[in-house]
């Protein structure tokens, strides 16, 4: 099923989530908004790394890895954000 | 003496084009192929410019667009969506490598890079007697309300920064081309803006010409970054690249990305 949410940031930014999810994993992920990310293709690295993590997971620690190995940084928005915003789309799920 | 940097004064143009000059002069720019650069332009027609990371179809009604002859660009930079008034707005970019900000502020972040750069605009709305302030993320206030928005990328050590900098708000376009929190066109609507937005107009109560307020950046500029800024002209490889990457700016493709 297709789940969204949106959150803006305190002092921050815009951040909104599309997420797919099937069989208790998140297949597909999109993460738009008008925050700043360097480099900016790293974004399309963190949507990829979301497919087939399980609801779960926990979403601030593989966002923040994955920004460390690709030296990017956010701004405008924290990897707790982006956390906090898929759990939010992830709790709109029926069970 | 101080350092000289090229001044381009690139006048209107449209918004495919102005995004591929700036990317070209960013991608010249990380080549050594051009020096450190400011530039001062306008847009023809009207536009709308959103953030990479932003939804086409959540931000712009691009029907409406089509039909008032709006244009719509997405940028190679973050952050939101702007209504680029033919009439109403001059914006600037700079490219310069890293380096150069960190000689004078070693342990310089992404974040105080921007308010680095906006320096320029604070000086050249002093320049016009307005008094601003920088507020975080990207943003320049005067009285709380927000009078211009800057957004930054980075290629291989350098930065481009663009934003744009408000003469006067035609409010009800821009409601019509974005869609603002969902939000309808009333007067009501329109007044919730006007509480956090603002222009020169409202500021100076002078109608000001866009060469005035050029004429305002560039000194503004100049004494923020401490640099002479000598009035040139695209190279012509930066000319070639433009060209290429217009087709980018006017693809379907780039345009419907995210």
């Amino acid at each position: 099923m297709k789940v969204d949410a949106e959150l803006k940031v305190p002092g921050g930014k815009l951040v909104r989530v599309e997420l797919e999810v099937d069989g208790g994993l998140i297949r597909e992920a999109k993460i738009t908004g008008d925050f700043f990310l360097y480099p900016e293709e790293a974004i399309f690295k963190l949507e990829e790394s979301l497919k087939g993590v399980g609801v779960d997971a926990n979403f601030e620690d593989l966002i923040s890895n994955l920004l460390v190995r690709m030296d990017a940084q956010l701004l405008g928005a924290s990897p707790l954000d982006l956390a906090n915003v898929i759990r939010k789309a992830l709790s709109k799920m029926k069970s | 003496m101080s350092e000289e940097w090229r001044l381009l004064k690139t006048g209107a143009g449209t918004a495919y084009w102005n995004m591929a000059v700036d990317e070209a002069m960013l991608i010249a720019r990380a080549e050594g192929r051009c020096p450190n650069t400011v530039r001062l332009y306008t847009w023809r027609p009207s536009a709308v410019s959103i953030g990479f990371f932003q939804s086409l179809e959540r931000e712009v009604d691009v029907e409406e667009c089509r039909r008032m002859g709006v244009d719509v660009v997405r940028r190679i930079t973050g952050g939101g969506a702007v209504f680029h008034d033919e009439h109403g707005e001059v914006t600037y970019s700079i490219v310069v490598p890293e380096e150069y900000l960190k000689r004078s502020f070693p342990h310089s972040s992404i974040q105080e890079s921007y308010e680095l750069l906006c320096k320029g605009v604070l000086e050249g709305l002093k320049e016009l007697g307005v008094s601003a302030e920088f507020k975080p993320v990207n943003d320049i206030l005067v009285s709380g309300r927000k009078i211009s928005g800057s957004a930054q990328t980075r290629r291989r050590g350098v930065i481009l920064q663009h934003g744009t900098l408000l003469l006067k708000s035609d409010l009800k376009t821009m409601f019509r081309v974005l869609k603002v929190s969902g939000e309808k066109i009333s007067d009501k609507a329109i007044k919730a803006v006007e509480e956090r937005v603002t222009n020169l107009l409202r500021e100076t109560g002078r109608d000001l010409k866009v060469d005035e307020v050029v004429d305002a950046l560039t000194k503004g500029f100049e004494r923020a970054l401490g640099v002479k800024l000598v009035e040139g002209s695209l190279t012509p490889y930066e000319l070639d690249l433009a060209k290429e990457l217009e087709q980018k700016y006017k693809s379907e493709s780039w345009l419907k990305l995210r």
